[in-house]
């Protein structure tokens, strides 16, 4: 017979309860508190090399910001500003329906001045005045690139590897594979805002961090504003902690009877669950109690983190989830898509996001976090440098090139990588492909992306996909 | 034991080698292919001298020598490749070469050869041979009972279950039961599930919008074929070509929405062709996993690297799917064609009437009752604004009923060559036929002007142009009717009147005379000349000033005033109307909220008339099909023609005429075909003994596992084909084997001889499905509602899920954007019927493993969190039903009945004596904290759906129920 281990988590756990030689006989409930950390453990196999990124926290942007607006300065834009698109730059390539109709390509540069920042010199417009300000602490990659043309197959691929649903996303990876080091918290949080620039923004849909072929306890937990931080987490009114910690009491008796009976390992499990549960219950709610912080941090991050549900309280409540070592923190942040009303909706959108993104990365640097900590910023493409609906009025999606920014555990500080071409249309230099980026942030997780596969279907399916990719080794430290 | 080469050999030459030496000719990396024996004989090397395998000479052999290599230049896998050999597979490896050598075709594609006079339990039993396995004894009465009515209907036994069978002492009495449960209504419901699953069903489109899509006709269709025992070949011909069938009835048709589960996109910038390729390697997908165990998928942008499988194949089988009308672009708040308008085949017309109706009465419970945040803003709303009305004066009233908003054609005008004239004449005249019973009008201007109606007194508005002023107007006559307007503007920006008189007749109509372009209009000392048109009322500037001016109040508004000062509970439907509208008009959010309930209750309108609602089905129209270079949409090569991959039989189509659906359908279950019975009984083993005998559910291939049971797949496959594709006679067979009956009670000796239990020499212990967590609480709860059918329920889901992720606000509006939740009966469904949303699942079902539905599944894998523990302690039907178990228990006559009745009717069996004492005790402890604090205990309850009611034994019950329902053996078949 062939056991084909599915998952190195079950096998460790089983390993283990077969290691302890448990029989029929009750295990004292100690034992079973290391059973439920075996389980949420990761593989055993990983670290393939030494970490620099303990955890991630992924600001993902979801609409397509406008690189050209705000990070991918060309000398010449200026002059072409105005001029038709060149058929050459644009070369055959494959556009959207919207795109397809369009009669004129005129050409618009920048709609904010781009600036040189910092000692660095990195390149930055003033629509983010504060990211601007700690240039000097980030990687900007201008050379991003992605085949997808539209929203869904777009965050669809950025977040999972495939356009096709159905795939694991990037933090359900990190999740199965290191596992959590907080015994109170989920490996892998979700934090959901909606910007002011586009509202409603694009959907966004639950594959974007779901489990795909992976076991559903690596699907990303939302974290919410509100009474129940996380879904189901609060008691019902009327209900004590000392009630339901008798009620558990009372409930680990049972099932340790039930065990006693049938011996089935899974039992012991589910013991250690419900108190995992109930230490949720009180770490969670800390979590999103901003009582403790003091008035600096509202300077910093700006007022509006007072406000549940902004993306100024998610970014501060990353700070507070990294502080707690939760594996990989992500955000989702909609309303960057531009197609009209480029001036006025990307205002907004970076007046709602640039102060909170530039104060997490100072923040967690001041606490000693940042060196072990990996921050990403980006969405699933970029905006084309012609302009729709007349010029300046708006952007199409542009996933021949965009732009990201990373930071922190790994990633070289004031360090620009890749270059386009004059129009920002085309990659000149050091092409990274949305693969590339994810075995790169796998990489600062000390994970080989190659070596990093999940059987499902016959195949060992990795985050990458069967393409060529490589972690971008110049960007890192 | 002699090496098998199927079972020991091509697992470990699959895994690590075919990557690059396997089927794919392509790319076979120094032209070295493995995956035959031929292909592993031919000579190799620039002097042809050299072969991978010698029969019988493992040292003159390539493999041998490179698999064992020390020098890592040498050394097979590559060490760069990720794949390492252990050293006990090098070894079978040479013992297999010293062996001969020789190869197995792959065992799934061999033709099903069943062993004779074999049982379930005498294959099963057969492998325990050297293994020191024993059959474990025969579980318990009770315990069997229940994991058969679990396993068969999803559900526990009632007490009367329980009753009926332990004093049932006559022979045959288990089989009886068997027999009750699968001609049973529930066990539809219950088989149902997996195959939603698989056919990856859900109530949204599923990329971008994921609005909404009407499949349930087609739920009921197999709900149907499950109920009646249709046998699984017509199941599988009708879901794959019923519409190709000779007079194809209309449920025949419907059948076909099984394919056409597809997702699809209208988002934005889609180019079409590319998601209707989409769309059909889906299709190919779903019937290559569902009935072959394939994955086809893989050679759709090469050839298959581990099965033999080409990429040209692939669209041969591609083709048979693409011959259809099915656009790229799909519909908007609904299906997209080919579709059909059909009924139900398990609910009449007016059953179906009357769920879409309960579904419209709860979305006017919705508007009435609104979600928390939505509530709050219009009772803020409301009390702001009852005091600034004025109640209608009592010689006026019989105008209560004209409106006191401008009518939507008003338009607002100022004189055509001037907008900025500082003074403006207006001068209109309107025919009457009668005289009117009252007639109200409303106006308003930038910045003052002076009103004659037929040359009465003047009406005079000297306040700003903000404030509309609202009067009754009285002197209108039969006949024509004369306006005159004098109009001033103070500032430098553009001016405008705009005028809106309603005027009752005798019948009741009312007939609206508003200012528009038509009017004359001068600057003084001018010419009369037509207005200027400014824009109609509700457009910028003045509209949305307007809006907020004039509907809630300040000007009167005496049907608002009757509405609101009437207590909640005393509103009509036309005074929540009133109400709602108003409340719109100022509030964008409740405009939203409001016109999401309009839009969802649009798409029911017809069904609720008809009984009848649409479903997206097959159709057949010829078209080319290429091979797609890489797989993508625009690189079309060769072109190929439909038919079936060459390494299983041949796929016989009419003469003369070009392959179909229909072809394909019955070719996938003609008995040669090696696969599907295969397949599928594996499936109904995985259903009832949680792992298939081939672990790998949805790979037969040569990356899938090898069987655990090999011939018992076989016999299990000849049989159920054999007996007519009958899917009782098989699940009646397998839960009839005393393997199916044993105890589940693991030993140290067991545990450790077979800590999987492959080998099932104990019956095996699972977690329910999702559904079936929250099914079996309903029903212990006897809260369960057990109408069979119809279309999907919305029953408890937390706040504000759909709308933080959906386009929910966009001005146009699109269906299932929010979660609207039902009430009353909908809220106790079988969970099969719970609304599907795929880009945000039911939240407490995938918490408990059910899969997105996005594409096919066939096996779900079991997890153990912390997030199912607050499930099952908090989610709100959680709660309830364990307050209503409570209830149950608290009137059974005494604590140890009480307990007794709950364990019954949640664990199948009575309580233990330890389980007697500690629930007891904790009851008394309970008691006492509420007897002690009737507040916390009217929280509880009222958490737990119960208002209004503080009642400290009743509320200890329900924590005792909610202990029950949370043990482990709860949630679990054993």
């Amino acid at each position: 017979m062939i056991i084909n281990d599915e998952t190195k988590t079950l096998l460790s756990r089983r390993a283990f309860l077969g290691q302890s030689g448990i029989g029929l006989g009750s295990l004292a409930a100690t034992s079973l508190l290391n059973d439920a950390t075996a389980a949420e453990s990761g593989r055993t196999d990983l670290p393939h090399f030494p970490a620099k990124a303990k955890r991630v926290i992924y600001m993902f942007q979801s609409g397509g910001p406008s690189h050209i607006d705000l990070f991918d300065h060309s000398p010449a834009i200026k002059k072409l500003h105005g001029s038709e698109l060149p058929d050459s730059v644009r070369g055959g390539q494959r556009v959207t329906g919207m795109t397809a109709g369009l009669k004129n390509f005129l050409v618009c540069g920048p709609m904010s001045p781009m600036k040189q920042r910092g000692e660095s010199g990195t390149w930055m417009s003033d629509f983010i005045p504060h990211t601007a300000a700690i240039a000097d602490k980030l990687t900007v990659i201008n050379s991003m690139h992605t085949e997808a043309i539209n929203h869904d197959p777009g965050i669809t691929l950025i977040n999972t590897g495939s356009q096709i649903p159905g795939n694991p996303s990037l933090g359900a990876w990190a999740g199965y594979g290191l596992g959590s080091a907080n015994d109170n918290m989920p490996a892998y949080i979700v934090l959901l805002s909606q910007g002011n620039g586009k509202n409603p923004g694009q959907p966004i849909f639950s594959r974007l961090w779901g489990s795909g072929f992976l076991p559903s306890n690596h699907q990303g937990v939302l974290m919410r504003s509100g009474r129940n931080p996380l879904l189901y987490l609060k008691d019902p009114n009327g209900l004590d902690r000392s009630t339901r910690r008798e009620m558990l009491d009372d409930l680990a008796a049972l099932n340790g009877d039930s065990f006693d009976r049938f011996g089935d390992p899974e039992i012991q499990t589910r013991i250690a669950q419900y108190e995992m549960a109930f230490r949720m219950q009180t770490a969670a709610p800390e979590i999103v109690d901003l009582s403790d912080e003091p008035e600096s941090t509202f300077k910093l991050y700006g007022d509006a983190a007072r406000q549940p549900g902004t993306y100024a309280y998610n970014c501060l409540l990353a700070r507070r989830l990294a502080e707690r070592d939760v594996r990989f923190v992500q955000l989702f942040h909609r309303g960057w898509d531009q197609h009209g009303s480029l001036v006025p909706h990307l205002t907004a959108q970076c007046k709602d996001t640039d102060q909170a993104s530039a104060a997490l990365v100072t923040d967690l640097e001041q606490r000693g976090l940042l060196d072990d900590t990996l921050v990403i910023w980006g969405g699933e493409f970029g905006r084309t440098s012609y302009s729709q609906g007349g010029l300046g009025k708006g952007r199409d999606h542009h996933g021949r090139c965009f732009s990201i920014w990373m930071a922190g555990g790994g990633i070289k500080r004031g360090h620009v990588h890749g270059a386009t071409d004059d129009y920002c249309y085309n990659i000149v230099k050091d092409p990274v492909h949305i693969n590339d980026m994810n075995a790169t942030i796998l990489h600062c997780m000390g994970i080989d992306h190659e070596r990093f596969t999940f059987k499902f279907q016959g195949l060992n399916n990795r985050l990458t996909g069967v393409e060529e990719a490589h972690a971008v080794r110049q960007i890192l430290t | 034991m002699p090496l098998s080469f199927n079972r020991d050999i091509r697992p470990i030459l699959s895994d690590n080698c075919f990557g690059c030496h396997g089927t794919d000719a392509h790319d076979a990396k120094a032209g070295l292919q493995l995956h035959s024996f031929e292909a592993a004989t031919a000579p190799l090397g620039k002097e042809k001298d050299r072969q991978a395998l010698v029969p019988g000479d493992r040292g003159a052999s390539e493999l041998w020598n490179r698999v064992s290599a020390k020098d890592p230049e040498e050394i097979m896998p590559p060490p760069d490749s990720n794949h390492r050999l252990s050293p006990e597979q090098i070894e079978l490896l040479g013992r297999w070469i010293d062996q001969g050598g020789e190869y197995e075709g792959h065992w799934s594609f061999q033709t099903v050869a069943a062993p004779q006079g074999a049982s379930i339990d005498s294959l099963i039993r057969a492998q325990f041979e050297g293994s020191g396995l024993r059959p474990a004894p025969p579980a318990n009465r009770e315990t069997l009972l229940r994991r058969l009515t679990q396993d068969l209907t999803g559900l526990p036994p009632t007490p009367e279950d329980i009753d009926a069978f332990l004093t049932d002492q006559k022979p045959g009495a288990y089989e009886r039961v068997v027999d009750r449960l699968l001609a049973s209504p529930a066990t539809a419901e219950r088989l149902a599930v997996d195959w939603l699953d698989g056919a990856r069903y859900a109530d949204t489109n599923g990329y971008s919008i994921d609005d909404h899509r009407d499949m349930w006709i087609w739920r009921d269709w197999v709900l149907h074929a499950f109920l009646t025992n249709k046998s699984f070949d017509e199941f599988a011909v009708e879901q794959i070509a019923g519409d190709l069938l000779p007079q194809a009835t209309e449920q025949q048709r419907v059948a076909t929405g099984f394919l056409r589960n597809s997702m699809n996109t209208h988002e934005g910038g889609t180019i079409p062709e590319e998601y209707r390729v989409t769309y059909n390697v889906d299709k190919v997908d779903t019937v290559a996993t569902v009935f072959m165990g394939l994955t086809m998928k893989c050679a759709q942008c090469h050839d298959h690297k581990y099965d033999p499988i080409s990429q040209k194949e692939f669209y041969q089988f591609y083709a048979f799917f693409n011959q259809s009308s099915e656009p790229g672009s799909g519909g908007t708040n609904s299906n997209t064609a080919p579709l059909i308008e059909a009924g139900s085949a398990i609910c009449d017309a007016d059953r179906v009437k009357r769920d879409v109706r309960q579904r419209i009465a709860e979305l006017d419970r919705l508007r009435v009752t609104p979600e928390p945040a939505m509530a709050r803003i219009r009772d803020e709303w409301e009390a702001r604004t009852l005091p600034n009305l004025a109640p209608p004066p009592k010689e006026v009233a019989q105008s209560a009923d004209l409106p006191t908003v401008p009518h939507r054609s008003a338009a607002w005008i100022w004189a055509a060559d001037d907008k900025q004239a500082s003074k403006v004449l207006f001068e209109h005249r309107f025919q009457l036929e009668g005289k009117p019973s009252a007639a109200q009008l409303l106006f308003t201007c930038d910045d003052a002007c002076t009103i004659k109606i037929n040359g009465g007194e003047a009406i005079e508005k000297k306040s700003l142009w903000m404030e509309p002023k609202v009067v009754r107007i009285t002197n209108l006559k039969a006949g024509e009717n004369h306006i005159e307007v004098s109009a001033s503007n103070d500032g430098p920006s553009p001016a405008g009147l705009l005028f809106s008189l309603a005027v009752r007749a005798d019948d009741g109509t009312v007939k609206h005379i508003v200012s528009s372009p038509e009017w004359s209009a001068k600057v003084a000392g001018a010419k009369w000349k037509l207005a200027a048109d400014l824009g109609k009322y509700g457009s910028a500037p003045w509209g949305k000033k307007i809006q907020e001016k004039v509907s809630p109040g300040g000007v009167g508004n005496e049907v608002l005033y009757l509405a609101l000062s009437k207590p909640k509970l005393k509103r009509s439907k036309a005074d929540w109307k009133t109400v709602n509208d108003a409340f719109s008009a100022v509030s964008g959010p409740f405009k939203i909220y409001i016109h999401q309930l309009n839009l969802e209750e649009k798409v029911l309108s017809k069904t609720a008339q008809s009984g009848r609602a649409t479903v997206m089905v097959m159709d057949y129209k010829p078209r080319d099909t290429h091979i797609l270079d890489r797989g993508a949409y625009d690189h079309p090569g060769e072109k190929v023609t439909a038919d079936g991959p060459a390494i299983l039989p041949p796929l016989n189509g009419p003469d003369s005429k070009a392959k179909t659906r229909l072809e394909l359908a019955r070719w996938l279950v003609d008995p040669a075909h090696p696969l599907t019975s295969r397949v599928i009984v594996n499936r109904y083993w995985q259903m009832i003994f949680g792992t298939g005998l081939v672990k790998t559910a949805e790979d037969f291939g040569a990356q899938g596992e090898y069987p655990s049971h090999p011939e018992l797949l076989d016999w299990l496959a000849a049989d159920f084909v054999n007996h007519g594709w009958d899917l009782r006679r098989i699940l009646k067979q397998i839960v009839m084997s005393e393997t199916y009956a044993q105890s589940s009670a693991a030993t140290p000796d067991s545990l450790e001889l077979d800590p999987y239990n492959r080998l099932l020499a104990r019956a095996p212990r699972f977690r329910l499905g999702a559904e079936f967590v929250r099914d079996s609480a309903l029903l212990a709860a006897g809260l369960i509602n057990r109408d069979l059918g119809g279309p999907s329920v919305h029953p408890y889901q937390p706040d504000g899920l759909w709308a933080e992720i959906s386009h929910y606000g966009y001005p146009a509006g699109f269906t299932s954007q929010k979660f609207l939740p039902g009430s009353g009966r909908a809220l106790y469904r079988r969970s099969m019927y719970t609304a599907w949303k795929r880009t945000s699942p039911p939240p407490s079902m995938a918490i408990f493993d059910a899969p997105s539905r996005e594409t096919c599944t066939v096996r779900r894998l079991s997890t153990n969190t912390p997030l199912q523990a607050l499930v099952l302690q908090n989610d709100p039907q959680f709660l309830e039903a364990a307050r209503a178990l409570g209830d149950l228990m608290a009137v059974a006559g005494s604590v140890e009945k009480g307990i007794t009745r709950g364990a019954r009717r949640v664990l199948g069996r009575g309580p233990t004596a330890r389980e007697l004492t500690i629930l007891s005790t904790a009851l008394t402890r309970y008691q006492q904290i509420f007897q002690s604090d009737t507040e916390k205990a009217q929280q509880l309850l009222t958490a737990a759906g119960a208002e209004n009611r503080h009642d400290a034994k009743q509320t200890a019950w329900m924590l005792i129920a909610s202990t029950l329902l949370n043990m482990d053996e709860a949630v679990t078949r054993q």
